[in-house]
């Protein structure tokens, strides 16, 4: 079968998680112009970090034009090793072409959810329920596309891998004030207008949104052994990095005449 | 029996109170507009804007027959990704239902008070946020001497 470059997107917000020593359908959808791609049929394959092959281009089930895979817990034992470096290869067919989709892959202890819905947001502004636009049921959209921003922001930051926070609740307030932010930004973007209450808003939860990025900190497990390192010690999500040398300040302080 | 400017106030006020959602604000009628976004929403005031005499002999025993210009002005929040059309339709939906209110029957205060719709002048805040109406009546009455 023979391919093209039509640049589909395979719609992948983070690295694809899956929980070891468990049941896991992962799936995927495919777009174009703004609709989703029909798929006529497809193989999944999951490649280890040593480049052996997991699963080794199984058929896909196709419903609705998702495309998903069922993972037994057999098939992820707990003699795999878990973290990074895990790929998803999607081989899938469209309109007589075969496109294979590429999707980062962690094998994780845990996976981590976040601890904000809806409630947390009114709680902070008793009126947001009567603003929520009638084609949504909930403020949900604006609080997942918060959680993925947070996630992606993380592991680019080099702030750590999400699965291996063991406090969630760690990450509330900065998950909040984007959240809050997206949606005021959004109202404010609806308006059509230069200034006005709801880009104020948006402005507030982004500086306390930044300030709180800053402030993060979690119970970590870096060994993955689905344990607190150091329960009582909390890690900052930023470590410092010092890549040059003390300042000369401090060096000649301390010399000694002999060195001179 | 005759019915004060107050009482008139009072019993146009329960009148628009009978409608969903409306609560009145604290804030008088001749500021309104400056009522807290989290509580302006079906927020209203009745203002007594002006009495005038009616052209009769204003005998002591029965007291002055007036026809007063009373004002009800409410707030209707534009939600901002569903301000036009549907919230203004909404919104105007509910400025009807505020007119019929008004002029039903008062059967506490019945005969003492006429109450006509005269007009509303609607308006968007420049904010986009909400809509404010301002309906006027003409109400005719009879004060106490």
């Amino acid at each position: 079968m023979s391919t093209d470059s039509t640049p589909y997107s395979s719609n992948s917000r983070t690295v694809e998680l899956l929980q070891r020593d468990a049941t896991n359908i992962t799936d995927i959808t495919i777009h174009r112009n703004g609709a989703v791609v029909g798929l006529d049929s497809g193989t999944y394959t999951l490649i280890k970090p040593d480049g052996n092959k997991l699963v080794d281009a199984a058929a896909v089930t196709i419903v609705a034009n998702v495309a998903s895979y069922t993972h037994s817990a057999a098939s992820l034992p707990d003699t795999l090793q878990l973290g990074e470096g895990y790929i998803q290869e999607w081989s899938l067919n469209i309109n007589e072409y075969n496109y294979v989709f590429r999707r980062t892959c962690s094998l994780v202890r845990r996976r981590l959810y976040p601890v904000v819905y809806d409630g947390d947001l009114t709680s902070v502004y008793s009126d947001l329920a009567s603003l929520r636009p009638s084609s949504l049921t909930s403020y949900q959209p604006y609080i997942d596309d918060a959680w993925y921003t947070i996630i992606r922001r993380l592991r680019t930051e080099g702030g750590g891998l999400e699965y291996l926070v063991i406090s969630p609740e760690s990450m509330f307030e900065a998950h909040r004030h984007l959240s809050l932010y997206l949606i005021w930004r959004d109202f404010h973007s609806s308006l059509g207008q230069s200034n006005g209450r709801y880009l104020d808003l948006s402005q507030e939860h982004y500086k306390l949104y930044q300030d709180e990025w800053k402030r993060i900190n979690f119970i970590y497990d870096y060994d993955h052994d689905g344990k607190a390192d150091e329960p009582d010690l909390r890690t900052a999500k930023t470590p410092v990095v010092y890549l040059s040398n003390p300042g000369l300040f401090g060096r000649f302080r301390y010399r000694t005449t002999r060195y001179r | 029996m005759a019915l004060s400017v107050s009482q008139l106030r009072a019993a146009v006020a329960t009148q628009v109170l009978t409608v969903s959602g409306f609560t009145q604000s604290h804030i008088p009628p001749d500021y309104f507009g400056r009522n807290e976004n989290s509580v302006a929403h079906k927020r209203f005031a009745v203002q007594m804007s002006t009495s005038n005499a009616m052209p009769e002999r204003q005998r002591r025993s029965i007291g002055v027959m007036m026809e007063s210009i009373v004002r009800v002005k409410f707030a209707y929040r534009l939600r901002p990704k569903d301000a036009y059309p549907t919230d203004y339709d909404l919104a105007m939906d509910t400025e009807q239902d505020v007119i019929n209110a008004v002029i039903a029957s008062y059967a506490s205060v019945r005969p003492e008070v006429e109450i006509r719709y005269s007009r509303t002048v609607r308006d968007v805040t420049d904010s986009t946020e909400y809509m404010l109406f301002d309906i006027e009546f003409t109400a005719y009455h009879t004060i106490p001497t």
